[in-house]
This record gives C-alpha cells, structure tokens and sequence, in this order.
C-alpha cells in the first residue's frame, strides 16, 4: 500500500466518525452513552464474527492481548472524552482534544526514536494555529477536572495511535479490530448494565432505531476499525493524527450539505470558522504532499519543454 | 505472500455477501431523501469494487440485490430501471477499467487513481440517465434533485467508502485476483472506445441537466439524446 493509499484508507475512517452525526440522529434521546456504545460495539462485533468466522483459526496469544490493549484504550478514550465534554464548553474541549497532534509525535519520537519530518512540524503549527482561529483565541472556561478528562482522553487516543500503529505491522488487521470491538462491548455492557440494569431490554426497537444502529454500527465500527487496522499497517502515526485532525473540516462541509442532519449548525459559522477550517486543511495538506517528487516531475518537464525548444 | 485467489466457491461465497449485503442493506433506510425513489445509501459503495474484481456476475448480484430490497414494499414497474441501473452500476466501471490499462485493477498509481475516479464518474451519470431520466420519461416521475441524489449516491459513496476498500483488497495483505477482462463482441479501437466514452460522459450531463432541472420544453430533445446514449452504452458493454 503507498501512502497516498493509506492516506485515503484513513480519511475514509475520518469521514466515517465525522459523518456518524447524520445517523446519531435515529438514536433515541433516553438511550446513555454507554448503552449506545454497547449496543454499536455488540452489533459490529456480531457483524465482524459472521463475516471473518474462518479467521478466528487464527487466532493468536499476540492478536488477543494486543486487541484488549487496544480495546481497553479506546473505551478510557471514549469515558474521558465523555466526561470531558461534559464538563467543559465544546470550544474548550476541542483545543484540548486537538493536542493530540502535539503528543503523536512526542510519543512516536520516544518508541521509535524517530523526529517528525519538517514539513509534519509545520503542518502541526498550521493545524494548531487553525483550531485555536475556530474558536476565536479563547482560552477561558478550562475547569481543572474537566481539562484533566480531555487530557486523559487526548494522551489515550495518541498512545492508541502509536501502539495501533505498531501492533498493526505485526498482527493479523482484521482480528485486531475484532478483538478489540469485541473488548469494547464487553465493557460498556457491563457499565451499562450496572449504570442502567436491564435497560437492553427495555428500549422500545423501532425500524428507525434499528436502522441507524445497523448502520452506525457498520460503518462507525466494523468498516472503520477493520480499515483504520489496515490503514495503520502502513501508515504514519503522525500521518494518521493530521488526517484525524481533519474531522472538523469535514463536519463542517457536512453541516453546509446537510444542514438538516445537523440541526442548522450552519447558521452558527463565522468568518474565524471559516478560517480556522481552511488554515487546518492546508496544514493537512502540507503534511501529505510529497514534494520531492512534485519538484522532480516539475524538472523533467521543464527538462522535457528546454528540449523541444 | 499468496494472493487472494477468486476461487470459484470462493467467488460464489462473494457474489452471495454482494447480493444480500446490496438487498438487505438497502431495506435499512436510514434517512429517506424522495420517499419511494431514494434515501442516503452508503451501500451503493459496493457496486464499483465489486464490479472491479468479478466483473458481469457482481453486476448480476447487485441487480437482483436490488430487486430483492424492492420486493419488501417497493416492487413496481419502476423497479426494472432499478434492476438494469444496479447491473450498470457494478458492470460498467469492469469494461471502463481495460480500455484505459492493461493493469488489473488497482489504485497503486495516482494515474489508476485518476481512473477509478473517471469511471466512478461516469458510471454514477450512466445509473443516474438509467434511473432518474427513465423515471421521468417512461413513468412520469420527476421530483426536485432525485437525480442529484442518486449521482450523489453512486458517486460519492464508491469514493468514499468503496475506493478505501478497493485499496485494502488489492493490497499486499490481501491482493485479490480480479476477474479477467473479457474481450469485446463489438470489434473497435480502444482509441475509438475513448473516445465514445468522453461523447457518452457529455451526453450524460446533458441528460442529467434536463432531468435534474424538470426542463419540459427539452424533454422530446433529451428522448433523442437517449439513442445515442443506447448505442455507446452497448459498444461500451458488449
């Protein structure tokens, strides 16, 4: 797989969890996070087992520690994140969330021993630059337990990152999304069955939920963990973080396609937004080209135009 | 490493996933744009990588995919622009991919990648004349942006969520064998062949314009710009 392949793999796993508002919708409001976090885990991982039944051959000590690794990061990712939010204005909790970006490559620089290229220590302080111009330079309402969750949950997603990124080169893609997905439900089913007991069974499953949990479930989780696995196999972590950074931008776009899907959020964009959402696409931008080979392909057809003249 | 030989079990086994994947997914309406034409289908992902690597019989499993989503309420006259657009949808993009290279499909090149984005392209217009214009010419249905809607599904979709897979499975992890390209029973110039289809893609905008915008006045004009359309749909297929 070439970069510009995994590329694509994990912007398509970013615009799978950015798009996921649209279906959210379905969701009934009474239903917690953790229930539908179970709900959305229980069914990808049902979904995954039927589709990959012959893979579980292959089922090894490594594969089965390193996706409950996995797993249980990402369920820490997604509580902190939970209280996180709660406790602080969205503004506030994405500059923390998109710290992210700083600590991938501190951490990949510590494992591997390996110093981010230029241009990705750019595109970093563009991206920055551009979250902090969305939300208009405000660095007020940072409640000490609330930014103390976002930093939890920021240090979690890029320590998934990194080790993601290593596990993925050694183990087999698939049993590590499954594993790892199974792990998932398994947790916040139990969670919610002590927070709520018995809820499963109470919840009233009409065709519209039914739809949107299908659907979340495989596109939010089985499809996007299967390919973020495969997508990590070959890419960067530092890559893999400036696409992330990327979700948003493409939020954003959504909202002005789908204003509808989005309760009008489109209403609420100002010239910073703007801006901001710009400056955070050229940053990603800036870390993905190869210009190397833009400025090799250049010369030989200027090479190519001396020539004929 | 080995390659993912399409065996024919195998091959069955896919062709079987695409079928009910296609038709039950489709019966999982998660936000209906034109109720009774069309909803947001992420499923429509499928067609393209499928037709990519099994060529005719994923056309084949994505048309009667399709049917069968229409046999849990929907089922109609209408249905058989459903069923021929489904096979176009899968079908069309195997027989672009060889005129443009010899290569089995893959997107290792930003040149590949550039031609799965064009016969993307263009398959999405072909689904979207099968579909949208037949339904106002042959059935008298016209709503506002069904056209745009279904171009949108078949478009974005086999970009979005259908090109990542595509990439995965032609990867060294999995590196499918796709099925061979079968040679054509309409015996003109892949140069030629090129160039009926950049005409097909111009007639196809026509199409799209007219039906998308409901202009009646050019309705007779686009009926005639469907024999053309007919023709280059069959030197393209055959």
């Amino acid at each position: 797989m070439n970069k510009h392949e995994s590329n694509i793999v994990v912007f398509s796993v970013m615009l799978c969890w950015a798009s996921a508002y649209v279906f959210i919708k379905g969701l009934p409001p009474d239903l917690s996070d953790f229930g539908y976090l179970a709900l959305m885990n229980g069914i990808a991982a049902v979904i995954l087992a039927i589709f990959f039944f012959p893979k579980f051959r292959k089922l090894n000590k490594s594969n089965i520690v390193h996706g409950i690794i996995l797993g249980l990061l990402m369920t820490l990712v997604l509580v902190f994140e939970k209280q996180g939010v709660d406790r602080l204005t969205a503004s506030s909790a994405s500059i923390l969330t998109s710290l992210d970006i700083i600590i991938v490559p501190f951490f990949t620089f510590i494992i591997h021993r390996k110093i981010p290229q230029k241009r990705q220590l750019l595109a970093i302080s563009i991206i920055l630059t551009g979250v902090l111009v969305t939300n208009g330079f405000s660095f007020k309402d940072f409640p000490i337990v609330g930014t103390i969750f976002m930093l939890a949950d920021c240090m979690c997603m890029s320590l998934y990152t990194v080790v993601a990124n290593m596990y993925c080169k050694n183990d087999d893609a698939i049993l590590l999304a499954v594993n790892q997905i199974i792990v998932m439900a398994v947790v916040a089913m139990i969670v919610w069955t002590i927070e709520e007991p018995g809820m499963i069974f109470k919840l009233n499953y009409t065709p519209t939920l039914a739809s949107s949990l299908f659907v979340l479930a495989f596109f939010t989780k089985a499809y996007a963990y299967i390919l973020l696995m495969y997508g990590e196999a070959y890419a960067e972590p530092v890559d893999v973080v400036i696409i992330f950074a990327l979700e948003p931008v493409v939020t954003m776009f959504l909202a002005v396609c789908i204003p509808s899907a989005f309760g009008g959020v489109e209403e609420s964009f100002s010239v910073m937004t703007l801006v901001g959402a710009l400056l955070i696409a050229v940053g990603a931008v800036i870390a993905e080209l190869n210009y190397g080979r833009i400025f090799q392909r250049l010369r030989r057809i200027r090479r190519r135009f001396n020539a004929k003249t | 490493m080995p390659r993912l030989e399409t065996k024919k079990r195998y091959q069955f086994f896919i062709i079987i996933m695409a079928f009910l994947i296609h038709g039950l997914g489709i019966y999982f309406k998660v936000m209906v744009l034109v109720p009774g034409f069309t909803e947001v289908r992420p499923i429509n992902a499928v067609p393209v990588p499928t037709g990519l690597f099994f060529g005719p019989v994923a056309g084949i499993a994505c048309a009667f995919g399709n049917l069968l989503a229409d046999c849990f309420g929907q089922l109609a006259p209408s249905s058989s622009v459903g069923f021929i657009g489904n096979f176009m949808a899968a079908y069309l993009p195997y027989k672009l991919w060889y005129l443009y290279t010899e290569e089995e499909p893959n997107v290792h090149s930003i040149k590949n990648l550039v031609i799965y984005t064009w016969i993307t392209f263009v398959a999405a217009l072909a689904v979207t004349w099968m579909i949208g214009s037949t339904l106002w010419t042959i059935f008298g249905v016209w709503t506002e942006q069904l056209s745009l809607f279904i171009f949108f599904n078949d478009f974005c979709f086999p970009m979005a969520f259908g090109l990542p897979v595509f990439i995965v499975m032609t990867s060294p992890l999995v590196n499918i064998v796709s099925v061979k390209p079968v040679k054509s029973f309409i015996p003109l110039s892949v140069r030629t062949k090129r160039m009926c289809t950049i005409v097909y893609t111009v007639i196809l905008m026509i199409i799209f314009y007219i039906t998308h915008y409901g202009i009646g006045e050019l309705k007779t004009f686009m009926m005639i710009l469907y024999i053309p359309a007919v023709i280059i749909t069959l030197i393209l297929t055959l």
